[in-house]
């Protein structure tokens, strides 16, 4: 009982504070260049190809982190817990490159 | 009920070809070249640049024995290979991989079949540094820029092309990066097609040019004028070279190599980074079996392609119209 409380006030704060931005990747580009989010917030990565397989992940310098393979379709979530920049990429094709600056 | 379904039915038949139709024409505007070639902010275009790059880039002196250039191994003879399922360094070794083309690298970021360099002036130095290949010395008494230094024609050139600046090991490598980004593969007949002259390539390389798209879907990778989206893939040759695997550990990056471009591929056998198909008609059995080991790093578009033997010899015919004829490249009279 006392368990469910906390988890709704948990759920209450964190939905009043994070939000959730959407990324997505199509024609081997991501939609965005750079984006700016708050501490907390998290970017859904969807993959909105028809058949292009997609593989993303950061090196940092801040909040690195590494996706599986993503097919057509899918999304990922990732939380960006550090504040600085975060050169995001695509192992696969290099040439899709998305600057995250958390706040 | 019935009828409606027809309609439909019939609907979907016309629009299908219509797209069809459409598709091809939207299709040959993703093949066209670019109008000018990109240089790095901080070392522009100048003939006088481009000039002393291309001495440097054929001149064995810049390696530690005075035996090998960078053409040694990019030769120009061989549309900037040498022709060897393996690269010959130092001492008469043999290298790991292939030496790659450097035809039209100016547009590419990350160089080398696992992607360990970023642009062409960053990477010079690699090769000239490498025991295997150059095997010059890079720091201290008697290093690369020492020697260049040491020879006055060079001395003169480099004033010309970047005046008041010292002579370095990375302006070195800016001025190679400059003569470099000008290797740009000549105008091919499918360039003539893609402008618009019907007669530039045969029936059979046009058919070749859809199944390029379409059933092989070679484009999933080639894609654009110089035929690579800048991807490093694992296509399943079969060896145990990590490729960039050994610098991303994520699965897709296990065997992955760098899309090679396409432009003069007739001229650049033996194929593969390790040189392991001899001729394209072997390449593309290869892709038509679905690559030659199945791993999980394998990407998902390699899989048999059930190509027929007349379906093979079109792509076949559509490969070779991607041969400009580019003018020999005269050689240069090297300072002293
Ligand atoms: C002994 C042979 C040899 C010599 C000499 C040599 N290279 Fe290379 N080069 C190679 C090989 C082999 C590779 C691929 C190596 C790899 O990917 O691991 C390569 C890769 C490259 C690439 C990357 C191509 C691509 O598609 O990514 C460039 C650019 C390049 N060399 C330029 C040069 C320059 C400039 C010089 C002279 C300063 C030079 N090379 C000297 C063998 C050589
Ligand atoms: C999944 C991406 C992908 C697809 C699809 C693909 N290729 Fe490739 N291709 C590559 C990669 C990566 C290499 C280099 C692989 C290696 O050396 O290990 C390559 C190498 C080649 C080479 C040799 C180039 C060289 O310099 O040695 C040729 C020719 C070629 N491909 C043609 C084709 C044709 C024709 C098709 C369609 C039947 C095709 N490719 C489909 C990614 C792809
Ligand atoms: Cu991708």
């Amino acid at each position: 009982m006392k368990y469910l409380f906390y988890a709704i006030v948990m759920a209450l704060v964190s939905n009043a504070t994070a939000a959730e931005v959407m990324i997505s990747q199509k024609d081997k580009k991501f939609d965005k260049a750079a984006i700016k989010i708050k501490k907390g917030d998290k970017i859904v990565f969807k993959n909105n190809e028809k058949d292009i397989t997609h593989n993303v992940f950061s090196l940092g310098p801040k909040n690195a982190f590494e996706l599986k393979t993503q097919a057509p379709g899918t999304a990922s979530t990732v939380e960006f817990k550090e504040p600085g920049t975060t050169d995001v990429e695509c192992a696969i094709h290099t040439n899709m490159k998305l600057k995250v600056t958390v706040e | 009920m019935r009828i409606a379904q027809i309609i439909l039915f019939a609907l979907s038949i016309s629009h299908f070809a219509f797209a069809e139709k459409l598709d091809l024409k939207s299709l040959k505007k993703n093949f066209t070249r670019p109008k000018s070639i990109p240089y790095l902010d901080d070392n522009k275009y100048s003939t006088e640049r481009e000039i002393l790059g291309k001495m440097l880039f054929f001149d064995p002196r810049v390696s530690g024995s005075n035996s090998i250039s960078c053409a040694t191994c990019h030769n120009p003879s061989f549309a900037w290979g040498d022709g060897l399922a393996k690269g010959v360094g130092h001492g008469h070794k043999e290298l790991v991989r292939k030496s790659p083309t450097i035809l039209n690298l100016a547009w590419t970021e990350k160089l080398m079949w696992d992607g360990r360099f970023t642009h062409l002036e960053g990477q010079a130095l690699g090769p000239i540094g490498s025991e295997a290949e150059m095997n010059m010395k890079m720091e201290g008494e008697g290093n690369l820029s020492d020697k260049i230094k040491g020879i006055a024609g060079y001395r003169v050139l480099f004033e010309k092309a970047y005046p008041k600046e010292e002579i370095t090991n990375e302006l070195i490598g800016k001025a190679i990066g400059v003569y470099e980004r000008g290797v740009v593969s000549g105008i091919a007949p499918f360039d003539k097609w893609i402008k618009g002259n019907e007669k530039a390539i045969s029936e059979s390389a046009k058919r070749g040019f859809v199944l390029f798209n379409t059933k092989a879907s070679c484009v999933a990778c080639h894609s654009g004028w110089n035929f690579t989206d800048d991807s490093f893939r694992d296509i399943g040759v079969n060896d145990t070279d990590l490729g960039r695997g050994k610098f991303l550990k994520m699965t897709s990056q296990q065997h992955a190599f760098k899309t090679p471009g396409l432009r003069s591929i007739a001229l650049r056998s033996p194929y593969m980074h390790n040189g392991s198909e001899k001729t394209l008609d072997d390449v593309i059995d290869f892709y038509d079996r679905g690559g030659d080991v199945k791993r999980e790093s394998l990407a998902g578009e390699i899989k048999p392609l059930s190509l027929t033997a007349s379906e093979k010899m079109d792509l076949k015919e559509f490969l070779l119209t991607l041969t400009g004829d580019d003018k020999p490249v005269t050689l240069p009279i090297l300072p002293r």
